[in-house]
């Protein structure tokens, strides 16, 4: 299925190319038109992975979202590697919970499947078994709960055809 | 041939086509005849959706792509024995000729269901059968119905009753799932589980019950066999290379005669598609569905106030099933499939949601929707443009739809492209029950090995 995936993107680049050069144009689409998408994330190592980073809404923490696979794949399952920082940047305890969910807002519903965090290591967890299943606006929620307090840092992610 | 040529120097030549007209390649057909605004981008979104790629493998079932239990599997796919009345077979609701539908609004084996028949074209695409999902994979979806009072009312004792008896389906069940257990009983009366809202001292029940643990396990054993066969039969139920597929693959080598497939009301069909009409939304991927589930305020077949709980219900039926991907019986309980099972959402935002059908192989399957209250195609793209009729639940529901108001023929060329979906016939002898010959035949080959 993944050989089967990565063919057909690579004729439909090929075709994409070849048309465009047809018509004397040429600039290749960019990767991620994501403007909080980030080159220092802890996965900058990782050729061609996408990070995306957020501040926690009461500036108590920072997250990267890294996919290690560069774009996020249509409605194929994939993990992602959460890193959370406290403002200081040192790695984030993760309170007395933490959670990463997303949802497409604009249609009123999210994910169909729960996602398993397993932690790493300080401050990085593996989330595992997310799928967006639709094109549009998604957005990732990333939840650390403090007692009864639930601080959320939020990022906003155009999965596109 | 003119307009195919048309559309393919739009896509090639969108990027220009303000400043140059006259920009197409010049090995490509003449222009004019259509101005489909399509470009590069819509090119590369095409070969997303086609060809339609080799059924993905299903590690849960050891025998998934065996022939013998293939052939097993078509065997008690027809087989009338199957059901508590001996008239009623998989292929009573699922009839090869109606597009493994049966034509009705809603399903009908020895009672009435309460949704229609869903087909089995390319159903080894999904990764959750049935409406609601209630099935994490083909097998598992295959045993219900022969339990299910309304449908074929049999149990998993007659099913080990008539594979053990019938020494042509002996042979194939031994030849791809190993010899029978010892401790299924010499003696099988009709006997099964309680079903939901059951007593459990109801008669088949308590005759189920009356068996050892070790004797209920065989029983069960060989029940799951018969599915894991009838889902290796429906693996083969798979038809794509339809016009469609045929035009894609031309827009890479140019062959006339595939970009000849599609003809003008086609891709007019086809711009739709993929533009305004945002089927794509939902209807995403080479089968043309993404499999998963989604609440479109569809009206009740009764015209009254939908109270079908779908994925809802769905979810909570396959997470507690034994015989789902991360159970007992399945031969990868922590593969990719028991991962998603096991962490299914059971959230109330899924309340009236069914799983988005596949648009590849249309014909035969009306009327449409989750209780046939769509008689024809015509209908259900009348909906989807005017959205009349809807039928919004609560503030909680999935908010997608918006009304595109297609003119009359727009829905015209909408419906002659989903009819490009339609691909070749499967050889009939896959279409109909195996002669008795053609089993016995099966059987000595697979003795003799």
């Amino acid at each position: 299925m993944d050989r089967m995936t990565r063919t057909k993107s690579a004729i439909a680049a090929a075709l994409a190319a070849a048309l465009l050069a047809s018509c004397g144009g040429g600039d290749a689409p960019p990767e991620s038109n994501d403007p909080t998408a980030s080159a220092d994330s802890p996965a900058a190592h990782v050729a061609d992975a996408l990070t995306l980073s957020a501040a926690s809404a009461r500036g108590t923490f920072e997250v990267d979202v890294v996919h290690a696979g560069g774009p996020i794949p249509l409605n194929e399952a994939f993990d992602v590697e959460l890193f959370v920082r406290g403002a200081d940047g040192t790695p984030f305890d993760g309170g007395d919970a933490i959670g990463l969910d997303a949802r497409m807002q604009a249609h009123g519903h999210g994910m169909l499947r729960d996602v398993e965090l397993v932690q790493a290591a300080p401050g990085r967890w593996r989330a595992e078994g997310l799928l967006f299943h639709m094109v549009g606006a998604w957005q990732f929620h990333v939840d650390v709960r403090r007692g009864a307090y639930v601080e959320r840092a939020q990022i906003d992610y155009e999965l596109e055809h | 041939m003119a307009a195919a040529g048309a559309l393919l120097a739009a896509i090639a030549c969108a990027d220009g086509a303000d400043e140059d007209r006259g920009g197409a390649p010049e090995d490509a057909a003449p222009t004019g005849v259509l101005d489909l605004p399509v470009d590069a981008r819509l090119a590369a979104r095409l070969a997303s959706f086609s060809p339609l790629p080799p059924v993905p493998p299903d590690p849960t079932n050891r025998v998934a792509d065996d022939p013998s239990a293939a052939l097993l599997g078509q065997a008690l796919f027809f087989d009338e024995r199957l059901s508590a009345n001996g008239r009623v077979s998989c292929a009573t609701c699922h009839d090869p000729d109606r597009g493994f539908t049966d034509g009705r609004e809603l399903a009908f084996g020895l009672a009435e269901g309460r949704r229609k028949t869903p087909t089995l074209w390319n159903a080894a695409h999904h990764r959750w059968l049935t409406w609601d999902g209630r099935a994490d994979s083909l097998w598992m979806q295959a045993l219900d119905p022969i339990e299910d009072p309304t449908e074929m009312g049999a149990t998993r004792t007659d099913v080990a009753r008539i594979v053990r008896d019938d020494e042509d389906l002996r042979a194939l069940y031994e030849a791809s799932l190993g010899a029978l257990p010892e401790a299924l009983p010499e003696g099988l009366v009709t006997a099964r589980p309680a079903r939901p809202g059951e007593a459990a001292d109801a008669p088949l029940p308590a005759a189920y019950a009356s068996y050892t643990e070790a004797e209920r396990a065989a029983i069960d054993e060989v029940y799951v066999g018969a599915g894991k066969a009838l889902a290796a039969y429906q693996r083969r139920l798979v038809r794509g290379d339809a016009p469609f597929d045929r035009f894609v693959a031309a827009l890479e080598t140019r062959d006339p005669e595939g970009l000849g497939a599609l003809g003008g009301p086609e891709l007019r069909g086809l711009e739709i598609f993929f533009g305004k009409g945002s089927c794509t939304l939902c209807h995403s991927g080479p089968n043309f569905s993404d499999s998963e589930f989604h609440n479109n305020a569809l009206p009740a077949l009764d015209r009254g106030e939908p109270d079908d709980a779908g994925r809802y219900d769905g979810a909570a039926v396959v997470a507690a099933s034994p015989f789902n991907a991360a159970g007992p019986f399945s031969d990868a309980p922590d593969g990719n499939a028991a991962r998603a099972v096991r962490t299914l959402r059971q959230s109330s935002e899924t309340y009236g949601e069914f799983r988005t059908p596949s648009l590849r192989n249309l014909a035969g399957r009306a009327p449409f929707m989750h209780q046939g209250q769509f008689e024809d195609l015509a209908a259900v793209l009348e909906f989807y443009s005017t959205l009349e009729g809807q039928t919004l639940r609560s503030h909680h529901q999935e908010q997608i739809l918006r009304p595109v108001r297609l003119e009359r023929g727009e829905l015209s060329d909408l419906a002659a492209f989903l009819g490009s979906l339609e691909g070749d016939p499967l050889d009939s002898r896959r279409l109909a029950a195996p002669t008795r010959d053609e089993l016995r035949a099966a059987a000595s080959a697979v003795r003799n090995r």
